[in-house]
């Protein structure tokens, strides 16, 4: 369970740099749920997302995943919680251009002290399941952007997480494109039970979710059940 | 993580930003080819100018230079006077000398062409010119024969060259200032230029006889014990032979064979340091600016649960493969630039402690051999130098990053 409870988060320190990106914003997200953060830009999905994935800290109020308050955690067991419990799925996939597609979906296994060759292996077998299991060897640049967002989702599941943190992630993608990858999101839900976080501004996409949050200028200003 | 993983990764890393790892590479290169190469040189050097005064297991010559004498059917060589051997008796009186030698080294004349001779003492074995160790490879090995005993008078040993030239066996007949020596042996001195080296080695009571001058040496090997000062051992040297008497030490045979003093070599170390320092800030640059270029991949590694000592091991390895490979192929150009320096090089004895008649048959060489010193342990400096450059440059590369958040690091992309 994610429990939110009156964060804040203000950027720049005074004047017209200072952007209040979240005031005082509180819900509960329960195990296994799809939820779709809505909003336009700028109304703080991104900044909740990142907050929840410990990519960065609130001002003030506390996040609490599983009764663990990861607000509270140094630098070391925030990279623990985020390798043990989240994978993040980004609108431009931010796969490293260097490294195979397999070697990009290994790269959450390695700070757990896997071996490689064990490494390896789960790795395929998550890229099989996106259904791109004959582009192991593959740099990301010779894939079309609706398959590296497939070998981005593999990357985010392939150390089990809880949570799934998915920023825009058909943003750059065509629609039937987006549709696909939506469902695999879905699929993860349904079968996996992993509970799946989507910003996204896109109404349609909200349609496919069992819940929708709406911001503006940094506040809830709607929490319904779909 | 396994480490192997860590290095393909960082070995990836390296393939892409080729010409910024090539930057870096050439840099550590030319810091260790210097520096190493430097070290070399100067150790190449400093062996072969030595050679002679180790071989003969000295630390101190002394000579009475002067005028040449007046040509005689035997007399001392061009520039060396007669010593008296007395006033080298009480040298080593306060334990000062762990080893002393004088010999008597003078012109045999016969049909207008000298021949060079040496008297000395045939019980001490260890100082002097030659040390019949008669062991392969060592100075100086017998090799027919024998070499003197105490008891010899007109007993000879001669060079293993000389007698060649000479068709000279064991049980020959030499004339030598007119009376015949019986060859008692044949000794092969090398072909490297030794101090008091001669082509006929005999007793020194005999050399004396023939000279005719009394007792005297005309070069003494000292070898002063650990606890002796060298400069208080020259003047006690300039108070028993004479004020006007040449001592040369090790460091003035050095200085005097290579040109190379203490404060030469100082001022080489000095300016590889320099330089390797100004590499080090450069490296740290480099290291930097790479890692500022791939900041949001840094994030994205982060934002999957890399620690932050991840992602410092991470690029210190790839600073340390680096590093490995300018620091190999700065010690291969290194050992290039040393052999050239080598081949290049012509060192002798200096005439005023060594010199012969161009007029004998068959002379002695006065050319040094200078053969290229590279020893492991310049390697494993110049492997050392090149990684602690490395890490420094890893290190100081990835720390500054390492502490960003992953959102900060992530707004790059």
């Amino acid at each position: 369970m994610i429990n939110i409870h009156n964060i804040t988060k203000t950027y720049g320190d005074s004047g017209i740099a200072k952007v209040e990106a979240l005031k005082d914003v509180s819900f509960t997200i329960e195990n296994g749920e799809m939820i779709v953060l809505m909003g336009a830009s700028g109304s703080g999905k991104s900044t909740l997302l990142n907050l929840i994935g410990g990519l960065d800290k609130c001002d003030s109020g506390s996040i609490s995943v599983d009764e663990e308050n990861i607000s509270a955690l140094n630098a070391q067991k925030l990279a623990d919680f985020r390798r043990d419990k989240i994978g993040f799925v980004f609108q431009q996939f931010h796969l490293i251009p260097t490294l195979s597609v397999v070697e990009n979906i290994m790269l959450p296994l390695l700070p757990s002290g896997m071996k490689k060759a064990e490494c390896y292996l789960v790795a395929k077998e998550t890229l099989k399941k996106v259904g791109l299991g004959a582009r192991e060897k593959h740099l990301p640049g010779e894939l079309s952007g609706g398959e590296q967002q497939r070998v981005a989702i593999a990357r985010a599941f392939v150390n089990k997480p809880e949570i799934i943190l998915a920023d825009e992630p058909m943003g750059d993608l065509d629609s039937k494109t987006g549709e696909k990858i939506l469902e695999l999101l879905q699929a993860l839900n349904q079968k996996e039970k992993v509970t799946i976080i989507i910003a996204t501004h896109d109404d349609k996409i909200a349609t496919k979710a069992k819940r929708k949050i709406v911001l503006k200028d940094g506040k809830v200003i709607e929490d319904i059940k779909l | 993580m396994s480490n192997s993983l860590f290095f393909e990764y960082a070995m990836k890393e390296l393939t892409r930003r080729k010409s910024r790892a090539l930057l870096s590479i050439l840099g550590i290169m030319f810091s260790v080819a210097l520096l190493v190469g430097v070290l070399a040189v100067s150790q190449s050097v400093e062996q072969s100018a030595m050679q002679p005064m180790k071989s003969a297991g000295a630390d101190m010559l002394v000579q009475l230079h002067g005028k040449p004498c007046a040509f005689d059917t035997v007399k001392l060589p061009a520039n060396l006077n007669a010593m008296p051997a007395e006033a080298f008796d009480s040298l080593g009186d306060n334990g000062e000398v762990s080893a002393m030698a004088g010999v008597l080294e003078f012109l045999s004349f016969k049909d207008g062409h000298p021949t060079i001779i040496t008297g000395l003492s045939p019980d001490i074995t260890d100082i002097g010119p030659i040390k019949p160790t008669y062991e392969k490879g060592e100075c100086c090995e017998i090799v027919e024969g024998r070499y003197l005993q105490d008891t010899d008078t007109y007993t000879a040993v001669v060079d293993k060259e000389f007698a060649a030239s000479e068709g000279l066996n064991v049980g020959s007949k030499i004339d030598i200032g007119g009376k015949d020596f019986e060859v008692a042996g044949a000794i092969n001195t090398g072909r490297t230029a030794r101090i008091a080296g001669a082509q006929v080695f005999i007793p020194i009571n005999t050399a004396r006889q023939i000279v005719n001058k009394g007792d005297i040496y005309t070069t003494a090997f000292i070898k002063l014990s650990s606890q002796a000062d060298p400069g208080a051992m020259e003047k006690k040297i300039k108070s028993a032979v004479g004020e006007d008497v040449t001592i040369t030490t090790s460091a003035d045979f050095l200085a005097t064979v290579a040109g190379m003093s203490a404060m030469t070599k100082t001022m080489a170390a000095g300016i590889s340091l320099i330089v390797i320092v100004l590499v080090t800030l450069f490296v740290i640059k480099s290291s930097l600016a790479a890692v500022y270029e791939r900041k949001g991949e840094i994030g994205v590694m982060k934002a999957v649960g890399w620690r932050d000592r991840d992602v410092v091991k991470l690029i210190t390895i790839e600073n340390i493969i680096q590093s490995l490979i300018g620091g190999i192929i700065g010690c291969f150009i290194a050992y290039i630039i040393t052999y050239l320096f080598v081949m290049n090089s012509n060192f002798a004895i200096p005439e005023t402690i060594a010199s012969y008649p161009a007029c004998a048959a068959s002379t002695l060489s006065t050319d040094l051999t200078v053969n290229v010193v590279f020893s492991p342990y310049l390697i494993l400096i110049g492997i050392l130098v090149a990684v602690i450059l490395g890490i420094l440059a890893g290190y100081a590369g990835s720390k500054r990053i390492s502490s960003l958040l992953p959102n900060e690091a992530l707004r790059q992309l």
